[in-house]
């Protein structure tokens, strides 16, 4: 009885559920050849096959108890009716096994129906197919026959006519069935309580349809659990659920669902009468219950608008204080040294969930992304316009103080800013959006130009994957680099930075690569903790070796090209040319050097490492020697 | 003294076969060529999943089939039958849908609507519509995904090929097949995607899985469109070309 349950429709997932015995074009059965498998059901494989003569047929390869099933087809063999599928032959192959030759039914299960409306179908369809089940059931119920397992998986819709399945297999299986070990994933939804004591009426079959309507209604099964029996418990005591239901519908889905077979609707015509009764309201009418009194509260309401009305004046005096505040406190919080061990912290966060934030996030960023760049262009030209008032207006000086000049003293290499910088927290988000901006563009650009003289990058996926991840390295570059700008601060630390956002970078290009099936081929220097990785489970997604391998390798290239060069240096308003080719050039030999001594392809590397300082360099804001504020020294 | 010889001599190796490839294949790239001029068909016979009709060809036609001839061979007599060739009261030669570049262009030759809109010259398709043929035929055309310019139809209406299929694929370059629900065909119980590249050399699958290919381990670049048997871990499919 511990037999769990699976999905309630179609093969399981996975497992080798999808291994049929037959492959396409094999001909098991003289004068049919199979083209396909369509699905693995409870009595034994089906495939679709064609006659010699091109009929389309269903195969139903019998595999268990076949002598017993094929007394219960032979039963079954000739009757007729639209909504039974029909039954051609029984036939047995050179093999020996027995094949069921049935109608081909192209449409879908209704259970492939009832998973497209989660939330229950359309009242008028439901009422269409309930009548044609019920026409299919009472027309074997009246030659003495009971289906004994009548599921949405066994019912086809095709065209808008129903077609119930599996006629005469379900008649023997009585034995088996009740040991319950080799119970057919997602019948026991179906199983009417009578037949834990063996008793298998025509009520069963109106049981099973009652279960049917009410999960055609709502989308869920009366009765669900974690497995067969508790789901077998709940068929024999629980009550179902009938809220969800519409009042009117709600006796006759009752009645079709009672436990007793006495009291149950008698027969399927009926249930499928009552239940258009009740629909066109020619039934008794229920009262519709009274809806739950909503008592809404107004007694906070004046307190709250009085308590408005004093305050407000002081709210608005503090207003600006409390803003200018919190950006300082937001600011200093990134200078203190302690704290980026907090974002060390939040950066495995990150690698731990990458696959999820590379599953989910990547289509969404896509997505929104015309609306980003929409913004970026938005700050920036705002940032222009407000710096273009100041300079012409002329009432306030534009103080930026220059890094790295040539002082008395010599050239000074300043890793970081000793000067004091009034560049405020607005014209860095704009600048830095702005910025950012100009490197989608011109990222895209440098893909696009690679793509189209056939560089390295063959395919428009590997372009994309090229673009965006320049795009993102480019902004990895800029953004600290922006918010550093004319600040005091420690070069390793800016390093250590710089790095993480770096190792960010890989991860999010392991996604990317990850998402659009590139596979470059990245594998890491660090196979033990590739292994780790993936033997040890602990991501939410599972990584294959190869896959965790191509993550470590992402990650230490991008971090380590983050952590060798000086990056807010490149991109500093006052660099000494908006574009040194020098820079890009080291960058490029050290990811050249980074690629010999990892399994990162070279050319990839190369090219990456140019892109990248090319972007940052040419999107990073950039003063003109002769418009810059002399240092004060 | 060989021991500990072994691995850095593998490794010395392993980086100067990097460089070495790497250097070649800076300077010396394939160039892909575009075979798109000629329609292809194939029929994919995917277990536990369906049939679908795979054109590949910037211009498919689409019509009535013509008199009795065995299901899905396609007529050897004089009149040419269309690529889609449907069971249903069209003419021989109805209509055609090009693609160009991103777009598909439907070419009304006979009665078509878009949309329930009646056309009469050449109307570029929207990423997702339905398509009206004569009096009763309908079809929904759709782009599944943007990363891909390959075509999807299926049939609205009852009328199918001679054999059914699920639907129709206006293969441009890929065509994804996998579990998700932005993929050209829809395969739920698939654990991983499989994609169909167009080459030079006929059409090729890509997975992350390991593949066979006629029970034999594939390689990455073996052709699957003569009649294959391409199976994996928990999928099998045969693309069956037709005449």
């Amino acid at each position: 009885m511990n037999t769990t349950i699976d999905l309630r429709q179609g093969p399981r997932k996975g497992g080798g559920s999808m291994n049929f015995r037959y492959e396409p074009e094999s001909k098991p059965l003289d004068g049919y050849t199979i083209k396909r498998a369509i699905q693995r059901g409870g009595f034994g494989e089906v495939y679709y096959a064609l006659s010699d003569g091109g009929k389309e047929v269903a195969l139903k390869l019998l595999q268990s108890n076949a002598d017993v099933e094929l007394r219960g087809i032979a039963q079954c063999l000739n009757l007729k009716h639209s909504n039974l599928l029909s039954i051609f032959d029984v036939k047995e192959s050179a093999a020996g096994e027995q094949f069921v030759i049935m109608e081909y039914v192209a449409g879908r299960t209704l259970g492939e129906v009832i998973a497209e409306k989660p939330s229950g179908i359309e009242l008028e369809y439901v009422e269409e197919m309930l009548n044609q089940i019920a026409a299919g059931a009472d027309y074997l119920h009246e030659r003495g026959i009971v289906h004994r397992d009548l599921k949405p998986a066994n019912i086809y819709l095709e065209n808008g006519v129903i077609k119930i399945g599996d006629v005469g297999l379900a008649k023997f299986i009585s034995e088996s069935r009740r040991s319950a070990q080799t119970q057919s994933v997602g019948t026991v939804y179906y199983m009417a309580p009578e037949i834990a004591h063996g008793r298998y009426g025509k009520e069963v079959d109106v049981y099973a349809i009652g279960v049917m309507l009410y999960e055609m209604l709502t989308g869920n099964v009366p009765f669900d659990g974690e497995s067969t029996g508790e789901i077998l418990m709940k068929q024999l005591s629980a009550e179902p659920d009938l809220s969800t239901l519409p009042p009117a519908i709600r006796p006759v889905v009752e009645k079709a669902l009672a436990k007793d077979p006495e009291k149950r609707t008698h027969s399927a015509a009926q249930l499928a009468q009552e239940f258009s009764a009740a629909l066109h309201g020619t039934a008794a009418q229920v009262p519709p219950p009274i809806p739950e009194a909503v008592h809404a509260s107004y007694q906070d309401e004046p307190v709250r608008g009085k308590r408005l009305n004093t305050a407000g004046d002081r709210q608005q005096a503090e207003m600006y204080d409390s803003k200018q505040r919190y950006w300082q406190e937001k600011t200093e919080w990134l200078e203190r040294p302690g704290n980026w061990v907090i974002l060390a912290a939040g950066f495995v966060l990150l690698l731990i969930l990458a696959p999820l934030i590379a599953g989910v996030g990547i289509p969404l960023v896509l997505l929104a992304s015309p609306l980003l760049i929409l913004l970026a262009f938005a700050a920036g030209s705002f940032g222009l316009v407000k710096w273009a008032l100041k300079t012409f207006s002329g009432d306030e000086p534009n103080v930026r103080y220059a890094r790295g000049t040539k002082l008395n003293t010599g050239y000074v290499r300043y890793e970081s800013a000793n000067s004091e910088r009034q560049l405020g927290m607005l014209d860095r988000v704009a600048e830095s959006t702005g910025s950012m901006a100009v490197a989608a563009f011109c990222s895209a650009a440098i893909a696009f130009a690679l793509f189209a003289t056939k560089t390295a990058l063959d395919t428009p996926t590997q372009a994309t994957l090229f673009g965006i991840v320049t795009t993102l390295g480019a902004w990895a570059a800029i953004l600290p680099a922006k918010m550093w700008e004319g600040r005091g601060g420690d070069g390793f630390v800016r390093r250590m930075m710089t790095c993480l956002l770096g190792a960010a970078v890989g991860v999010a290009a392991f996604g990317v690569d990850d998402a659009l099936m590139v596979d470059l081929p990245v594998r890491s220097v660090m196979d033990p903790v590739a292994t780790q990785i993936s033997n040890q489970n602990f991501l939410p997604v599972s990584l294959s070796f190869g896959d965790a391998s191509r993550l470590i390798g992402y990650v230490v290239f991008f971090a380590v090209i983050m952590v060798v060069r000086r990056w807010w240096f490149h991109v500093d308003s006052y660099r000494p040319h908006r574009i040194r080719v020098t820079s890009v050039f080291w960058t490029a030999a050290a990811a050249w050097l980074l690629s010999l001594t990892t399994h990162f392809p070279a050319e990839w590397a190369v090219l990456w490492a140019i892109a990248m300082s090319t972007t940052a360099q040419l999107a990073a804001v950039w003063v003109r020697p002769d418009q810059r504020t002399a240092p004060k020294v | 003294m060989k021991q500990t010889a072994g691995p850095l001599r593998t490794f010395l190796d392993e980086r100067r076969d990097i460089m070495i490839s790497s250097f070649f294949s800076l300077a010396s790239k394939s160039v892909s060529t575009d075979s798109q001029a000629t329609t292809d068909r194939y029929v994919a016979w995917i277990d536990g999943v369906g049939a679908w009709l795979i054109l590949t060809g910037s211009s498919i036609s689409l019509g009535r089939v013509n008199g009795n001839v065995s299901p899905l061979i396609k007529t050897s007599s004089a009149e040419p039958e269309a690529d889609l060739a449907l069971v249903a009261n069209l003419s021989r030669d109805h209509a055609s849908i090009q693609r160009v570049d991103e777009n598909y262009v439907l070419k009304p030759k006979s009665s078509v609507q878009i949309q329930n809109r009646s056309i009469s010259y050449d109307t570029v398709l929207p990423d997702s519509c339905e398509i009206t043929l004569g009096d009763s035929v309908r079809l929904s055309f759709s782009i599944p995904t943007p990363l891909s310019a390959t075509a999807k139809m299926t049939f609205a209406s009852d009328h199918r090929p001679r054999t059914s299929v699920d639907g129709v694929i206006l293969m441009a370059e890929t065509c994804l097949l996998g579990p998700s629900v932005s993929g050209h065909i829809s395969c739920r119980n698939w654990s991983e995607s499989v994609v169909l590249v167009q080459t030079a050399a006929g059409i090729v699958a890509k997975s992350k899985q390991e593949m066979q290919i006629d029970n034999r381990r594939a390689e990455a670049s073996d052709v699957v469109s003569n009649g294959q048997v391409v199976s994996g871990e928990d999928f099998r499919f045969r693309l069956e070309p037709l005449i």
